[in-house]
């Protein structure tokens, strides 16, 4: 071969990939293996799934917050037992949207160091981040009524963390120490109950204020007619935020180890003292919603959310499931269907009125729920991320070979 | 044959592969730092994995591997300049090793291999000619390399190009097109090729390919008929492999690397020049030189075969994996939990690996048995400081292979506190699971949806 020849082959060797493939009439791709075809899967589609699905309960969590923030101007304006009460139910209810929403930490609510991250969770509800004391001194002073405050404030000072301490916690204390200025110089006691209510009152009304707005943000971000990051988000592969689908796909999976890491480790592993870190377990005041009692009924929403992602947000919607089904994955589906079904099963076990008191009644009853989390979060691990190539962000910066 | 090996040769191949190697070296210390990799790297984490028997090898505190990088990239450029090159060759191989020891998670064959270059470069004299040490000093100026230099390199190449091949001899590779299969089907999406990947033959094309190239590669480049089309090909299957995966630097490192085939004047002709035909006489080499290079090569031809002497599969219990140049043959991906228990306290506690590890390290060191043994003993010794010296160090470890539903990877049973890690066969590694991967297929982009409800 003369070596113009061994050129043009060389370089037709070099770009075959470029070449198209074989393609029936319809415009599908023909097996040539003989496999059941992957089944007209289309996985823009399983992210625009994806993406209405978040959008859909962060409108539903803009209602309830919404109604939270009339709930405590009623509270605060008209101070009585019922309409604190309708407060709490109203903290109540928005919660247990934004507990599915947890799990829809990707695009605009998730940290801005993810694509199309604006850190926008952390200001609605920070948990773990809560400081108590913090929030009682800003009672001493007023804080919370700076117009600056939503912006200039801790996060641990507000969201929806700090609302329930505020609509929940009744009693007259503070978690100061006694050297702190409020307790040192008697300006907490000289408060009196009924200022510290009044306060508490008008301090939880402009954190429910600021929520149901940044809730609304949220929701603007993602809705089609405004920031429309759905069509960013469906649309990955043609946009520099998501330069592929598998950023996509990796962003949504990266969202459902919430499940591992934030319920099965700090929800239930460490207040159970399975996981370093409580010297004497239980440590109850470690439990998610201490005040509230409402931590079992957040491990639920969380648990469902998570199921709307596996399995689909609703009966017409395509879940991860549908993708690992199509790939030729279907074990690997059930393997995760078995792992949430013992999830709930074990959450079902769990008789007591509150997780505090599983904790200290039942403790292999939590302990059950603990390793059925672990198992799910190895099938993530391990088999859903090989399957679906999946990397963590972080995991995928610096080379490879 | 000793003659063969001092015959004199053109310089202009080596200088220009001086340069090149010095230019990788170079680059890859400024990405490393342009990055932020040095801080994520060996500021981030707390604990760092050693190699067996470089336990020694330290990571510096801040800001000192940030320093590390820069002198690097200083002796990198130095290295391709010809400045100081009895000095910057070895310091250079040195400095450049010591980064890539200092934790294991950071491996890669690529830059391994320009660890084993840089070694062999700090023997060889090529600052001396087409240098800045030639230029200040032309009294020490060469005219002609010994032709040794250029076999030892093309030697170093072709064994990583032929390691490769054998480490795709697989059934995994050449029978299920695993794992190409699985990380093709996530590009069904890139820009012109993507609709490629929805053919589940594509994907054999790729292993098959794959397999042929590196196995022969070495032979086209050493052929002169073949040598041009064959780097043409080499270049091709470079860009493509590194425009669909995250491999940085390894096709520059190849296609840099394989000049070393090329005729010694290949410079010159390039640049229309004539040819030197050098007709100095060059010493012959020492014996003790001699011997050191055969046993370089005898250790460099067997060392990736090792894992042979364990048996199994390799990819599950990476006895032998590194410094093996077994590219690109597994996707893997483990979950391990500690299961820690104290008779005395009565206490059980699972301790989650991120607890000491970053995001990265965590998904590098779950698939790999001996990394998770590192991290019982580290978890040991924290507990013994607590005052819990009976402490019991189990793992759970599963892990998923190349498309396989996961199974467990190391004995539950097995007290890892008390193993020591080795050379020898570990028996606390449970068997490969049997049977194929899973028959998966591509996902296309273009295709309209038909999700039907089953909830």
């Amino acid at each position: 071969m003369n070596r113009p020849a061994c050129f043009v082959l060389a370089i037709a060797i070099a770009l075959l990939p470029s070449c198209r493939s074989r393609e029936g009439d319809d415009g599908r791709s023909s097996s040539s293996s003989g496999d059941v075809d992957a089944g007209g899967f289309d996985k823009a589609s399983l992210l625009s799934a994806f993406g209405q699905c978040a959008l859909g309960t962060y409108r539903e969590f803009a209602d309830a917050a919404s109604a939270l923030e009339t709930a405590t101007r009623t509270a605060e304006t008209d101070p009585t037992p019922a309409s604190l009460e309708a407060a709490q139910t109203a903290w109540k209810n928005a919660m247990r949207v934004w507990q599915r929403a947890e799990l829809f930490q990707f695009g605009p609510a998730a940290a801005s160091t993810t694509p199309g991250g604006q850190d926008m969770r952390d200001p609605i509800y920070a948990w773990p981040l809560a400081a108590r004391c913090l929030t009682e001194q800003n009672i001493v002073a007023r804080t919370y009524e700076s117009p600056s405050f939503p912006e200039a404030s801790l996060v641990s000072t507000r969201s929806l963390a700090i609302a329930e301490y505020l609509l929940f916690y009744t009693a007259g204390d503070n978690a100061c120490p006694p050297e702190n200025t409020i307790n040192a110089n008697g300006e907490w006691a000289a408060l009196g109950m009924q200022e510290i209510q009044r306060r508490k009152a008008a301090y939880a009304r402009v954190v429910a204020t600021d929520v149901a707005a940044r809730a609304r943000r949220l929701v603007d971000a993602w809705d089609p007619t405004k920031g429309n990051f759905l069509a960013t988000f469906a649309g990955a592969g043609t946009n520099s935020t998501f330069a592929s689908q598998q950023m996509a796909f990796n962003a949504v999976s990266d969202a459902m180890f919430y499940l591992d890491l934030q319920v099965k480790n700090l929800k239930i592993g460490t207040p159970a003292g399975l996981l370093p870190g409580c010297a004497a377990p239980p440590c109850l005041d470690m439990v998610e919603s201490p005040w509230a009692n409402v931590g079992k009924e957040n491990i639920r929403a969380n648990v469902a959310a998570y199921t709307q992602l596996l399995r689909g947000c609703d009966a017409s919607s395509p879940g991860f499931d549908d993708l690992l089904i199509a790939i030729g994955a279907q074990p690997v589906a059930e393997k995760l269907d078995t792992t949430v079904a013992s999830i709930e099963a074990a959450l079902d076990a769990l008789a007591e009125p509150t997780l505090q008191e599983d904790l200290q009644k039942n403790p292999a009853g939590v302990q059950a729920l603990f390793e059925a989390l672990r198992a799910n979060a190895a099938v993530m691990k391990a088999d859903f991320a090989t399957v679906l190539d999946l990397e963590l962000p972080k995991a995928a910066l610096s080379d490879n070979d | 044959m000793i003659e063969r090996l001092r015959r004199p040769t053109d310089v202009a191949a080596l200088a220009v592969f001086r340069m090149v190697l010095g230019a990788i070296v170079l680059t890859s210390a400024v990405r490393m730092l342009a990055h932020g990799w040095v801080t994520e790297f060996f500021v981030r984490p707390s604990y760092f994995f050693k190699y067996w028997g470089f336990s020694w090898v330290p990571v510096l505190p801040y800001p000192w591997m940030h320093v590390l990088y820069l002198v690097i990239g200083i002796c990198g450029a130095c290295f391709a300049l010809g400045l100081a090159y009895r000095v910057v060759a070895p310091l250079t191989f040195v400095l450049f090793t010591w980064a890539e020891l200092a934790d294991v998670t950071n491996w890669l064959n690529h830059y391994y291999l320009i660890s084993l270059l840089l070694l062999l470069a700090s023997f060889m004299p090529l600052g001396r000619a087409w240098s800045l040490d030639a230029r200040i000093r032309p009294s020490t100026r060469l005219d002609a390399f010994p032709a040794w230099c250029t076999y030892l390199l093309r030697f170093q190449v072709a064994v990583v190009y032929f390691h490769a091949g054998l480490a795709k001899l697989s059934t995994d590779w050449l029978i299920h097109a695993q794992p190409l299969v699985i990380w093709l089907s996530a590009r069904t999406d890139t820009p012109l090729y993507g609709a490629l990947f929805d053919e589940r033959a594509v994907a054999y094309v790729f292993a098959w390919g794959g397999f042929l190239y590196d196995t022969t590669i070495p032979l086209w480049l050493s052929i002169r008929r073949t040598r041009l089309p064959a780097y043409l090909v080499l270049i091709g299957f470079h860009v493509t492999v590194g425009v669909l995966f995250p491999i940085g630097m390894f096709p520059y490192v190849m296609i840099g690397s394989a000049l070393v085939f090329f005729e010694p004047d290949w410079p010159r002709k390039l640049l229309r020049r004539p040819s030197l035909v050098p007709s100095v006489s060059l010493p012959a080499p020492r014996t003790a030189f001699v011997v050191a290079g055969v046993a370089f090569c005898v250790v460099q031809a067997l060392v990736p075969m090792r894992h042979r002497l364990y048996g199994g599969d390799v990819s599950w219990h990476e006895q032998g994996m590194r410094f093996a140049w077994k590219v690109m043959v597994r996707e893997k991906n483990a979950s391990v939990t500690y299961v820690v228990s104290s008779k005395r306290a009565g206490r059980t506690w699972y301790v989650e690996p991120r607890q000491y590890l970053t995001d990265r390290q965590e998904k590098e060191f779950a698939a790999q048995p001996d990394l998770v043994l590192q991290l019982a003993h580290r978890i040991r010794d924290d507990f013994v400081k607590d005052g819990y010296d009976d402490v019991e160090v189990r793992a759970d470890a599963i892990a998923s292979l190349n498309g396989r539903l996961s199974a467990p990877m190391i004995d539950p049973t097995v007290d890892l506190a008390r193993v020591d890690d080795g050379l020898g066969k570990a028996s606390w590694i449970l068997p490969a699971p049997e049977g194929a991967p899973l028959r998966l297929r591509p996902v296309w982009r273009g295709r309209v949806a038909s999700h039907s409800p089953r909830h």
